[in-house]
């Protein structure tokens, strides 16, 4: 359905989710956060999950993780199906996807010193001996670029940017394959922003790891990530190379959230669009396709029926039933 | 200069803690136009938000204010306690952050506001709602008559900072101080609250303060810029001119720092380093420890504002020489 | 990776000297000095009880029965002509080992009930917290009296029926506590992590939830001398010839109108022993309160 192209290489994948769903049932009802979700992150690949809040990219990733239960779908890792691995098997499998959260002033317990903070996932594995640890601590922090003499001190004692590199290092102690990003700058300020993405960026090449970039900023997108899906209440709306997608968007809310972007030039003022209207009610969501009532070219056909992710070449693949391409 | 309705000078807050004060502000001074929108841009920790506080007198203890800030004539530090709740909500109207909790939970948004109006406008309850379903249409929100019955929890994050800009005009002010208002918010609802605040500002006259740490959000909305770092504006100008021709190394660094689109995947520039910790800001030019141009004169001496041409100052030793 | 200039840059930090420290600690919390200085005293004047106290506490003497205070005996003598200051010396050492005993058992019991019931929930946490609250149903005073009367008269046992009656408090607290950090991104990134859930709730959610537990704790501190003073006066706390405050009072309770001495030191000192644990915990709060950590 999604990504043929990708899934023929199988080779190369080191993750396909297929058709994940996630109910919630809440007091006023169900809401259906995550739906018929499917992608392939390939090996050494970033690919970013885009979309607004509410959306469910942040659910997608709490269930790879297996934080939550998915209610349906499967996930394949490393050519082996999650589901059918022993508990020892997926403990095992488990290690080699990590996560960055995205606030580093939240997610670093305040009363663990960094030792101990970036120590903590190599207890969770036996057979690891004290020296062992220390040496390994010591060559996660040097990778993000902090020294030993940082070790014992408490998280406050750091900055924000100092802060979100000790919960990479974290994330790196059991040398995951790959790594989860949860709007990994959203908390941090533009210049230290610029730190954090260009330091994941080396620690990509030079680790080979893969990354699912969850952000809504776009602008970040473009800089780490290979290929891109937008989500918008729990589907997936448009997937496909970056640089294709941000240049000719084939579904009219990713065309939408480039046009929100407010662009750093102030002769280009004129250009910020901004989408009307709010995130619909996922308690109620709109019939047919779930984006029309806020679609500038929503028809009497998207009131009614709900148009499927189709593809249409060059790894890309929307969910629209106008053809945006043809139209620029 | 009849023309500035909020003219700050020498700025100085301090907030004593053990041994040495946290400096927040160090000397901060600009003016703000009649009907302009002047974006105040910095990182965190620069000061720009205790700036736009004391603008209000609402510098939280034990923070020590000093120098002047001088609101449609009249000065703000100092002042009375009547001057200064006359000057809240009545001349210079403020949005935050956060308008989840800008409001109360436990009240309805037609009695918060209808309570703020009165307080400013000679106005009976019947007058003051139908000054608040005036100030919700002005802000686009769909429905006004049934926002007014809903409390806080009911509406979205878009939605209270729509009742905050409402809230905020419905008083009819002469300034806007908006601190970050759009941060908490996705991008497609920032991008609306964005084109709101300007259309206000371009039919009512408003004059807006707003404070942002997004390059993005300054150049869709602001005529001019002020650059803060560490305390300090090191460079102000109208939005052309600091975007296209920078002149402090600073600003400069920070343009390029910021993501844009169609620049593909590529490393971002970086300044190195941290913000400086305010307990103890580096001597001479605050910037020339992150600066790749500072001299033994930027260590030692800070630099003085000077005019470059027009309303463009910039605060750097080596200004001209780079340009 | 050292091609990231500055990224370990030290923050440079004015570390002001202790003296300073010191000053502005005293200036900030002066009740709190006032009544650690006082429990200090307290404490110092307990521990070194044989060594001060005039006379034997338990020496009978009906030569000076009910003695006035005088230059001799400082806080007069009681009905068997026993000297009260050495007494109130001695009655230290019960009031202050009662007050430990029954908070620590208290919390002992309260605790790991309110971490269980708080971090996992659901029905773990509706039986454990409904057992709780059925301790709770009691009056105060009455719970221990019907324990007491169970188990048998006697101080120990009296610290015993205090905890039970005291743990529902620590299990509430401390339930609220992990409910609150269980929620915190530090805990669901160490659960990301695969760390389990005992190492969790040990090293995460326990030493975040401890504050409000200190703080209770050294509050109740006080409040359980008070209740186990009580206890004794009623005649099911401490028996002769141990000694302890309350039941001073409650052996002087027939003369004290004639006598006012033999009661009234055994409760200034019940008065202002609970005073300065009182003084000392709300301070404990105020030093712990996040807000004031910026001082740090």
């Amino acid at each position: 359905m999604t990504d043929q192209a990708h899934l023929a290489g199988a080779d190369r994948a080191l993750l396909t989710a297929a058709n994940l769903s996630k109910l919630y049932s809440t007091r006023h009802g169900v809401i259906q956060a995550v739906d018929d979700v499917s992608f392939v992150i390939s090996r050494g690949e970033t690919v970013a999950l885009v979309g607004e809040s509410g959306c469910g990219k942040s659910t997608v990733a709490l269930t790879l993780l297996r934080l939550i239960d998915r209610d349906g779908g499967t996930v394949v890792f490393d050519g082996r199906d999650l589901d059918q691995l022993t508990p020892r098997e997926a403990n095992a499998m488990r290690r080699q996807l990590s996560i960055v959260f995205q606030n580093p002033y939240a997610s670093l317990n305040p009363r663990m010193r960094v030792r101990d903070i970036v120590g903590e996932p190599i207890h969770t594995t036996s057979g690891v001996s004290r020296g062992e640890r220390e040496e390994r601590i010591t060559r996660h922090l040097l990778s993000v670029g902090l020294g030993p003499e940082h070790m014992d001190r408490f998280p406050h004692e750091f900055s924000g940017g100092q802060r979100q590199r000790i919960a990479v290092a974290r994330a790196l102690a059991l040398e995951p394959r790959l790594l989860i990003l949860d709007e990994p700058t959203a908390a941090l300020d533009v210049s230290v922003q610029a730190q954090v993405l260009n330091l994941l960026r080396e620690l990509q090449m030079s680790k080979g790891l893969s990354y699912l970039y969850i952000s809504h900023d776009l602008a970040t997108v473009e800089c780490i990530a290979d290929r891109v899906l937008v989500m918008y209440l729990g589907r997936i709306v448009e997937t496909g190379p970056v640089s294709d997608v941000f240049t000719h968007p084939a579904h009219p809310y990713t065309r939408a959230l480039l046009d929100s972007i407010p662009v750093p030039d102030p002769s280009q003022r004129e250009r910020l669009q901004p989408l009307r209207g709010e995130v619909p009610s996922p308690l109620n969501p709109p019939s047919g396709c779930v984006f029309h009532p806020r679609c500038s070219r929503a028809s009497s056909r998207c009131l009614q029926a709900s148009p499927t992710l189709e593809s249409f070449g060059n790894g890309r693949s929307a969910a629209c039933f106008h053809d945006l391409i043809k139209e620029q | 200069m009849s023309d500035v309705v909020l003219e700050i000078r020498d700025l100085r807050v301090e907030f004593p803690e053990l041994g040495r004060s946290v400096q927040a502000v160090r000397g901060c001074g600009f003016g703000v136009r009649y009907g302009e929108v002047l974006g105040l841009i910095g990182e965190s920790g620069c000061g720009k938000s205790v700036t736009a506080l004391a603008c209000l007198g609402l510098v939280p203890p034990p923070g020590r204010v000093h120098g002047s800030i001088i609101v449609d004539g009249e000065e703000v530090i100092g002042a009375s306690r009547k001057a200064l709740a006359d000057l809240r909500g009545g001349k210079v109207a403020m949005i935050f952050q956060n308008p989840g909790k800008a409001l109360n939970p436990f009240f309805t948004v037609g009695r918060q506001m209808t309570d703020v109006i009165r307080v400013h406008r000679p106005v009976d309850r019947s007058g003051a709602r139908d000054l608040a379903i005036e100030a919700l249409e002005l802000v686009r929100l769909p429905d006004p008559r049934v926002v007014l019955g809903k409390y806080p929890h009911q509406l979205s994050g878009g939605q209270l900072q729509r009742v905050m800009v409402a809230m905020a005009v419905s008083c009819d002010p002469l300034i806007l101080i908006a601190d970050e208002p759009t941060t908490a918010l996705d991008v497609t609802i920032q991008g609306q609250i964005i084109v709101l605040i300007r259309d206000l500002a371009q039919s009512r006259g408003l004059t807006v303060l707003f404070i942002t740490h997004d390059q993005g959000v300054v150049a869709s909305l602001c005529d001019r810029v002020a650059v803060m770092y560490a305390g300090r504006i090191v460079e102000m100008g109208s939005s052309d001119v600091l975007f296209n021709r920078p002149a402090h190394p600073y600003t400069r660094k920070l343009m390029l720092t910021a993501p844009r689109l169609g620049r593909g995947k590529t490393d971002l520039d970086v300044i190195p380093g941290q913000v400086p910790d305010m307990r103890a800001p580096p001597e001479g030019c605050a910037f020339h420890t992150r600066c790749s141009h500072a001299l033994e004169l930027c260590r030692k001496v800070s630099p003085l504002t000077e005019t470059l041409d027009g309303d463009h100052t910039v605060s750097c030793h080596r200004a001209k020489e780079l340009v | 990776m050292s091609t990231i200039p500055g990224a370990s840059w030290p923050q440079r930090v004015v570390r002001p000297s202790w003296t300073l420290k010191l000053r502005f600690f005293v200036s900030g919390h002066l009740l709190f000095v006032a009544g650690a200085t006082v429990f200090g005293i307290i404490l110092i004047m307990a521990t070194l009880a044989p060594l001060i106290a005039p006379y034997d506490p338990v020496a009978i003497d009906f030569s000076v029965k009910l003695g006035a205070p005088g230059p001799d005996h400082w806080m007069g003598n009681d009905e068997l002509g026993r000297d009260v200051f050495s007494r109130v010396l001695y009655g230290a050492r019960t009031s202050l080992m009662v007050g430990l005993m029954v908070t620590v058992m208290a919390i002992a019991l309260g605790l790991p009930i309110g971490l269980l019931a708080g971090y996992f929930g659901g029905r773990l946490d509706t039986v454990l917290m409904r057992l709780s609250d059925v301790f709770l149903a009691f009056p105060p005073l009455l719970l221990p009296i019907a324990i007491t009367a169970a188990i048998g008269v006697g101080l120990v046992n009296a610290m015993i029926a205090l905890a039970i009656s005291w743990f529902p408090w620590y299990a509430r607290i401390m339930r609220g506590a992990v409910m609150r950090v269980k929620s915190e991104p530090y805990v669901m990134a160490a659960r990301a992590m695969g760390v389990g859930h005992g190492r969790v709730m040990l090293r995460h959610a326990l030493p975040n939830c401890l504050t409000p537990v200190i703080v209770q704790g050294s509050l109740d501190f006080g409040y359980t001398i008070l209740a186990a003073a009580s206890l004794s006066f009623i005649g099911i706390g401490a028996q002769p010839p141990e000694i302890e405050w309350g039941l001073m009072a409650a052996a002087s309770r027939t003369n004290f109108l004639e006598f006012w001495w033999t009661v009234t030191f055994p409760g200034l000192a019940i008065f202002i022993t609970v005073l300065s644990i009182n003084l000392v915990g709300d301070g404990i709060r105020d030093i712990l309160d996040p807000r004031f950590q910026e001082f740090r």
